[in-house]
């Protein structure tokens, strides 16, 4: 009959080098029956003893991990800030590029939904690829007993101070290829046809007679925005200047693009002639629409002055004594 | 974090390296390792079993102590002594505990100088 000392100690020898069993084994066999003699001494039950000794003595793994030096950890304190940050550079485009790839392959071979589709397999699959690659070389690294060649960290390594910023990269960037687009948008819109008409032929969107008349302003208002974004994006913060020419080129744009469009000037009447819309659904769906848009800029417009005099506070509050 | 929590961490980090030196000292008379065990304990150094005998391994690996199968009692017991090489081991330990202890002594009577 096999005994719990036998399970343990066949448990524990099974994970170290096979040169070594018997002897760590006879060694723990030996010991462990020493222990277990010595708590029956004290007047308890052989089982119990036994039972006590083992618990004590912990996971089987974990003690032979003493006797053999096994590391317990995938990547240890050596390695993990070197894995991290490889992990944290490679997942930041490897993914991309694999899901740009296979979308762009899926989309040769299939249509646009392929392309989707292709695009979140490929960076679902990239994630893991990095994750399952970078760990696996780290761990084996880890166990591996080399140089690795991965260069000592010097005091030159060391990254230069950020500077502080309230407003984070992303915003002005996104702001100012948003502003690119409806601008590329409106002056294609009053420029190509490629709206087709029922009775055959294209007609453009908008009415191309805004060019002489509100479309520069238009145009004007959205250059204002970009080169204010583009300040935002090198100073980092909001100041009572900048919230004061956001307020000036927003009301422009509502002004230019929201009277024509209330006036219903802003699309193309040839082709709104062959929609055959009814009067008021058109007016009012223009109104509608411009209210949204003006809504919208109220709240950039807001936001604008509100962080400029969150900023010139927290400005102030910093020059004065701490009490 | 309170103070229980932290003390026994602290102490941890204090006696870490001490189970090695007080089995050289030890083993300088010849003992197996349960009875090591109970000795370091008796003395106030409590060392876990699956510590222990882990280390034994690794010193007689390293070739800090010898050993040898008792089989004179009813059961077979592996007896370990220090060796000429764990003696000079246990000298180099020795003398640098004491030096901490100087050292600690002096800062403690001092400060900050």
């Amino acid at each position: 009959m096999t005994t719990l000392t036998d399970r343990y100690v066949h448990a524990t020898v099974r994970s170290v080098p096979e040169s070594r069993r018997d002897e760590i084994a006879a060694e723990l066999r030996s010991s462990i029956d020493d222990m277990v003699a010595g708590r029956v001494e004290t007047g308890e039950d052989t089982e119990s003893a036994e039972r006590a000794v083992l618990t004590d003595l912990g996971e089987p793994g974990r003690l032979a991990s003493q006797y053999t030096g096994e590391k317990l950890q995938l990547i240890g304190p050596r390695y993990f800030l070197v894995w991290k940050r490889i992990t944290i550079k490679l997942m930041i485009w490897v993914p991309a590029l694999i899901a740009v790839v296979s979308a762009g392959s899926a989309w040769i071979n299939g249509d646009g939904g392929d392309a989707i589709g292709g695009f979140i397999a490929g960076l679902l699959s990239g994630i893991v690829h990095v994750g399952f690659w970078t760990t696996l070389a780290f761990a084996i690294l880890e166990r591996a007993n080399v140089d690795s060649g991965i260069p000592e960290w010097t005091v030159d390594r060391l990254p230069s101070v950020p500077r502080k910023r309230d407003i984070p990269v992303a915003e002005p960037v996104a702001a100012i290829v948003w502003f690119v687009v409806v601008g590329v948008f409106l002056v294609l819109a009053t420029s190509v046809a490629w709206f087709e008409v029922d009775g055959g032929g294209k007609e453009v969107l908008l009415d191309s007679g805004l060019w002489s008349g509100w479309l520069p302003l238009i145009l004007l208002s959205l250059a204002v925005s970009i080169a204010l974004e583009v300040v935002k994006l090198v100073t980092g913060h909001w100041t009572w200047a900048l919230a004061i020419g956001n307020l000036a080129a927003s009301s422009l744009f509502v002004v230019a693009a929201g009277w024509p469009a209330v006036q219903r000037e802003l699309l193309n009447p040839d082709l709104v002639a062959s929609f055959g819309w009814e009067a008021d659904a058109y007016r009012y769906a223009s109104i509608g629409i411009t209210v949204g848009v003006a809504a919208a800029l109220l709240y950039s417009v807001i936001d604008g002055f509100v962080s400029a005099a969150r900023r010139s506070r927290t400005a102030v509050e910093s020059v004065e004594p701490v009490r | 974090m309170t103070w229980n929590d932290t003390l026994p961490t602290h102490l941890q980090e204090l006696r870490r390296g001490t189970a090695v030196v007080a089995s050289l000292a030890a083993l300088r008379s010849p003992g197996h390792g349960y009875r090591l065990l109970q000795t370091l304990g008796d003395a106030g150094i409590n060392v876990d079993a699956n510590t222990l005998y882990p280390l034994l391994r690794r010193l007689e690996d390293q070739g800090l102590l010898t050993s040898e199968w008792d089989t004179t009692e009813s059961r077979p017991r592996k007896v370990y002594r220090t060796s000429a090489d764990g003696e000079q081991m246990l000298d180099a330990l020795l003398t640098d505990l004491e030096a901490v202890r100087t050292a600690i002594a002096t800062l403690t009577d001092r400060g900050i100088s």
